[in-house]
């Protein structure tokens, strides 16, 4: 069947691990390591987690209203729940529950969740024990 | 021919009120004219404990986010449920192709108070 579209890889760098012990409720990581293309949008296919903390996690991916100004690879947030920020408002994407002490991946089906300007993680509830390692790939169009 | 979905947002979230008849677009725009639309994966997310909560899936004709009880007409696609016990949950529902079939405004009801969903289709 034709698709009438092109896929380009997200090919920055980091595509893949993000070390990031101190994901919070007000801290964010960028996803994929780069920004997405200008004048593309991305569509996330795969976002993979570890956790060796005690605790469970729930992870909060979300969009932006905004294109994230570098690949930096951690950005401050006002904070969580929707409520408080305007931020989140429309932008959260989804939720991925992390079990304590394991690996989580969440695989999402084509065509993949679309994000127009950022893809950033972020956790719901900052916990004393964070996320180890956090990634995600997927494709622009 | 198919494309992605590339209304925006693709993802809605939080608390759309404790009734069925409160209900938003689980793709944040109406289907342009002439489309249909292919329901190809739910995503869904509770916070906290979950004892058991369904998620309403239609197709209404109306854009608005109040419904008339849209679980009880035709329009209602699929129900899913999600249950998490005493702690969180996110949970994918994959539909194999086509897909599920929408032709008005794709729209999403519960009775949860605050929860994350994410849907992705194709335009046909």
């Amino acid at each position: 069947m034709s698709r009438g579209y092109t896929k380009y890889p997200v090919c920055g760098s980091p595509t893949a691990l993000v070390v990031q012990p101190t994901l919070s409720s007000t801290w964010a990581v960028n996803l994929l390591g780069v920004t997405i293309t200008p004048g593309r949008v991305l569509f996330l296919k795969r976002v993979w987690l570890s956790s060796t903390g005690a605790a469970a996690h729930d992870i909060i991916i979300r969009d932006g209203p905004t294109t994230l100004a570098s690949a930096a690879t951690g950005i401050t947030i006002t904070g969580f729940p929707a409520a408080t920020n305007a931020l989140n408002t429309g932008y959260t994407r989804f939720m991925a529950h992390v079990p304590a002490g394991s690996y989580a991946e969440v695989e999402i089906p084509d065509p993949g969740l679309k994000f127009t300007n950022w893809c950033i993680a972020s956790m719901a509830a900052t916990a004393a024990e964070g996320i180890n390692g956090i990634g995600g790939a997927g494709y622009e169009v | 021919m198919r494309t992605p979905w590339t209304g925006s947002p693709t993802g809605v979230t939080g608390g759309i009120g404790a009734a069925v008849t409160n209900c938003q677009n689980m793709m944040g725009a109406t289907l342009p004219g002439g489309k249909t639309f292919w329901l190809k994966y739910a995503l869904l997310g509770y916070q906290g404990a979950v004892t058991g909560s369904r998620f309403f899936l239609g197709d209404a004709t109306l854009q608005g986010t109040t419904y008339d009880a849209p679980r009880y007409g035709p329009t209602i696609r699929v129900v899913l449920a999600v249950s998490g016990g005493a702690s969180s949950i996110s949970k994918m529902f994959k539909f194999d192709d086509p897909g599920i079939k929408f032709m008005n405004n794709p729209i999403i009801c519960t009775t949860a108070t605050e929860y994350y969903a994410a849907f992705g289709g194709y335009l046909e």
